[in-house]
Order: C-alpha cells, then sequence, then structure tokens
C-alpha cells in the first residue's frame, strides 16, 4: 500500500514536471502512465476491500453466549454488513468492537427485572451497525440500557486523580463521558470477566486512532449509549482539492466539497453578524480559513475563492484566496504529537516535496 | 530517578554523543537516539499545535513533526541561519526533528557525567536535562529526550 502511495507521488510529480516542460511525447507518456497507475490503483483498492461481515459475523453468538452468562435477555441487530473496508482496517477492529460489545452488554444493558421496574421491555437491545458516511465508514456500537452517568464519571475520575475537581466540574456532560476514554478508567463497582478492568476504554480509542479513525460516544441515561467508531474509507490515497491560503496549502478532500464558486467581496452578505453567501437561493455560512487557522497575513487578494463542503446535512462555504486544483493524494497521519488535534485528519506529501495539511471539514465546521 | 534517567538515555560512561549548539551553550543527546541531521527544509506550519511545534516536513515521504528546541526549553528563539540544522531522533516510537543552532561534531564523553540536580539549582526546564558531560572542559549539557518529545501533552 505503501508502495502505490509512493507510486502515486512520483506520478503526480512526473505530472508536474511534465506541464513546465510541454514536451508533446513525454505528456502522452504521462496521460498513458497516469491511466495505467489509476486502474492498477482501483485494483489494488478493490482487493483490498472486505466486507465488515468477515468480521461482524462472529459477534451474534458472542453476544449469545456472553448474554447466557450474565443471565440477561439480549437481542443483536446487526446492519450494515456488506460495508466495505481496507483489509488491514478490517484485521485491527475486531477486538476493539468486541470490547465495545462486551461493554453495552455488562454495563449498559440491565437485568430484566430491573428493565421491567424502569418500564422498559424485558429483552435489551444491542445494535451493531456499519454504514458510509462521506469518505468515512461509520460503525456504531448501541444499547438501550441505562445510560452512563455523568455525575459518576466526574467522581470517579477525580477518585482516581485523573482531574481534579475543578477540572470535573468545568466539563460538560458530554466531555465527562468521554473521560472513559482515558487510560486506567473502569466504572464497574465489581469486575467480571467480560469487562471492567480498567484497561478497556482507553485501549480501544488507541487501536482507533492508530487507524486514523475516531471513536466517541453518546448517552442519555436510561435510554442507552451510543458507542460511534469513524474510520477512514480508505488508509491511503484519496482525490481532494488543493488550496492556497496566503502562503500556506492546504488539501480539502473531493468527497466533502460540492461545489468552488468565485465570487466578488461584496457577495458576502451578514446575517446577525454572521458571514454568508447566497447561493442558488440557499444561505450558506462561510468560514474564513485565514483566521479560523490564523494564517499569517502576507498579501491581499482581489479575488475570493469559496469552497462549498458538506459533513452530513449542513453546508459552509470555506473562503481561500486560491485553488491550485484537484489531485490525488496520500494521506499521512500527523502522528502522536498531534494528537488531539482534531482540525486535521493528517498530512500530505505533495509533488514538490512540501506537506500540505488535509483539512478535516466536519471539524472545521463545527468551530 | 536521577539514575534512572541516566540509563534510559544511556548515560553510561564513554558513551558517544552528537552535540549541537542552542546560542551559545553546547548539548548533546545520545548517537544511539539520533537517526540523521538535515538541513533546514520548509516547515509546513500546523495551525493550533503547541507554540514549541514549528510544523512537519517531509522526510522522504513521510511526516515528521519538527519542534524548536529552544523554545521547548525556555530559551529565547534566534532567527535561523545557514548553520541550523534539523537533528531527527528517535525516542520509543516517536520520531520528531529538532531545530537546533548548529551542529558541532560528535564527541565521545568518558567519565560520569555530572547529576544536573545537583550542578544546577532546580529551575523550570530542568526537568528536561539529564546530565552534563565534561569534554576537556567543555560542557555538554545531555538532554533528557523522553521529557523533551514524549511528554508534550498540555505543557
Amino acid at each position: 500500500m505503501n508502495l502505490m502511495g509512493e507510486l502515486v507521488i512520483n506520478k503526480v510529480r512526473l505530472e508536474q514536471i511534465g506541464q513546465t516542460h510541454r514536451l508533446a511525447e513525454l505528456t502522452e507518456t504521462l496521460e498513458q502512465m497516469d491511466r495505467v497507475t489509476t486502474d492498477l490503483q482501483n485494483i489494488v483498492m478493490k482487493v483490498r476491500m472486505v466486507p465488515v461481515s468477515a468480521v461482524f459475523n462472529r459477534f451474534p453468538r458472542m453476544v449469545r453466549d456472553i448474554s447466557k452468562e450474565l443471565n440477561k435477555e439480549i437481542n443483536l441487530t446487526v446492519e450494515g454488513e456488506e460495508t466495505e473496508l481496507d483489509r488491514t482496517v478490517i484485521d485491527e477492529i475486531g477486538d476493539p468492537i468486541m470490547h465495545l460489545l462486551r461493554n453495552s452488554l455488562d454495563h449498559g444493558v440491565e437485568h430484566p427485572d430491573e428493565r421491567e421496574a424502569k418500564g422498559k421491555p424485558r429483552t435489551g437491545e444491542v445494535g451493531l451497525i456499519a454504514r458510509h458516511e462521506g469518505n468515512n465508514v461509520v460503525i456504531m456500537v448501541t444499547d438501550d440500557g441505562a445510560g452512563i452517568n455523568a455525575d459518576i464519571i466526574r467522581k470517579k475520575a477525580v477518585e482516581k486523580g485523573m482531574i481534579s475537581q475543578e477540572e470535573a466540574d468545568k466539563l460538560d456532560d458530554a466531555d465527562a463521558v468521554r473521560l472513559v476514554f482515558l487510560p486506567g478508567f473502569s466504572t464497574a463497582e465489581k469486575i467480571t470477566d467480560i469487562s471492567g478492568r480498567g484497561v478497556g476504554m482507553d485501549v480501544v480509542r488507541s487501536k482507533i486512532e492508530a487507524l486514523s479513525g475516531h471513536v466517541d460516544v453518546e448517552t442519555k441515561i436510561d435510554e442507552g449509549s451510543i458507542f460511534k467508531i469513524k474510520l477512514p474509507l480508505t488508509l491511503a490515497i484519496i482525490q481532494a482539492m488543493l488550496v492556497k491560503v496566503q502562503e500556506e496549502m492546504y488539501a480539502i478532500p473531493l468527497g466533502s466539497i460540492d461545489s468552488t464558486i468565485n465570487i466578488q467581496p461584496t457577495d458576502i452578505k451578514t446575517v446577525r453578524n454572521k458571514e454568508v453567501i447566497v447561493l442558488r437561493g440557499e444561505i450558506i455560512p462561510i468560514i474564513r480559513m485565514e483566521e479560523t487557522l490564523q494564517v499569517p497575513h502576507v498579501k491581499d487578494s482581489d479575488e475570493i475563492f469559496v469552497v462549498v463542503v458538506h459533513a452530513g446535512e449542513a453546508k459552509a462555504g470555506i473562503v481561500v484566496d486560491n485553488l491550485i486544483g484537484q489531485q490525488e493524494i496520500v494521506i499521512k497521519t500527523l502522528g502522536n504529537l498531534f494528537a488531539g488535534l482534531k482540525m486535521f485528519s493528517g498530512a500530505t506529501v505533495l509533488g514538490d516535496g512540501r506537506v500540505a495539511l488535509i483539512l478535516d471539514v466536519a471539524t472545521m465546521m463545527q468551530q | 530517578m536521577a539514575n534512572e534517567e541516566n540509563k534510559k538515555n544511556g548515560m553510561d560512561e564513554g558513551m558517544q554523543v552528537v552535540a549541537f549548539k542552542l546560542r551559545d551553550e553546547e548539548y548533546g543527546v545520545s548517537i544511539l537516539n539520533v537517526q540523521e541531521i538535515r538541513n533546514l527544509t520548509d516547515i509546513t506550519r500546523v495551525p493550533f499545535a503547541a507554540d514549541f511545534i514549528k510544523g512537519v516536513i517531509n522526510l522522504r515521504g513521510s511526516v515528521l513533526p519538527v519542534i524548536d528546541l529552544k523554545q521547548r526549553l525556555g530559551l529565547a528563539e534566534t532567527p535561523y541561519t545557514e548553520n541550523t540544522r534539523i537533528v531527527t531522533v528517535n525516542i520509543d516510537d516517536l520520531h520528531v526533528g529538532m531545530l537546533v543552532d548548529a551542529v558541532t561534531e560528535v564527541l565521545t564523553i568518558d567519565g560520569k557525567p555530572i547529576d544536573t540536580k545537583k550542578a544546577i539549582n532546580d529551575r523550570s526546564g530542568s526537568r528536561f536535562l539529564s546530565g552534563i558531560g565534561n569534554v576537556d572542559g567543555r560542557l555538554i549539557i545531555m538532554l533528557n529526550l523522553e521529557e523533551i518529545i514524549g511528554n508534550t501533552d498540555g505543557k
């Protein structure tokens, strides 16, 4: 896979050389090579894609066994088994999912009697759902169990000296629940065979992050929890639009781009102090990349380019100084030193040897 | 504690170190941690990263973070010169490039390095140091790489 990446980088470099020298024969050969590498890449990709059913298959059995052991009544629903993922991801994803499922079974879903007392059906529902979301595959483990109590999490974290009382008080509920992903955290009152040994969620998280994925949790007390794993569809190569902001280059994945437009400064209107543009009757909020990313200002530009992007249902226009063009890029992770930096999903090496950061559109829109 | 650190950084007698300059002082890291020394190349800034992380560079197709060692140690920044080098180091699984003012040479430090805790009154930044080597009167300040690049969350 790395070799494929190197090949693409070199192909792009050759293309750039070809453009500067403009030799007819060279251009022709390059076009030929471009077709061949693209085909080769597609084949390599296809060979590497495996449906998630390869890992999902073993879970119904496991859930049955565990629920018997725990004396719980549980119904597992599996959806989206046909969703395909890169082979390397599939190999690694089994353990984290198994862990999340065990957690849901053990701590999530309550005992049948307890459920009845709460007015829920005796049988707990656990879901394992895979689906595409843009350039990502999302795998969710859901349960309709007890949910996670943010206050208990806060208390535990303080008790274990992981955070101070002040820090705990400052966290909102959603962030407090995310503390379960810290190393050495276990809220189970008693340790069981199945989970609660304190080596859990942090391992899940580090494994997912090693695959350049992301794991998050949503929970509501007595309604259940959703653990959401987001993984890049392909580990290595995507199509992206390269944009220039002042002197810096960034890559925006083509999968999240709707369109690009060239507008006049006067086209930007404000609605309640927020800048927007009107595009085909739709009002789209704009994000000025220069300000959001604190890019050093070198010169004023007279033209404004807007890259209209989407994340889920939401749309936004990202203002950039120039569009460089569409290119295949090879995703490289930024590494541990930048853990916690969600704004970028990675970096890529451009044809000229420089490094450009790849924008995570969803995170940018939340800012 | 100091002994432990020394052991981790290979501070035994007769160790080889790569010596480099930060302002007027000479620093060193064990040669076993150094992967290569590179000339200064274009550094791509990474927004929202810690101040001392200058950005990332392309190291033969992979992406390598680069830190400003002076800033990390709490020394004032100086402009880059033609002597500025990027020393790429490995520690555990981390690969990081460190910007230094100049690389001087590879030295062998004989004898026991002086314990920093005794030599220097404890001041901020001293957790980054693991000892001081004496080579014919030249003092080489040995760095504790684990603290410098391993322990970077929120500091």
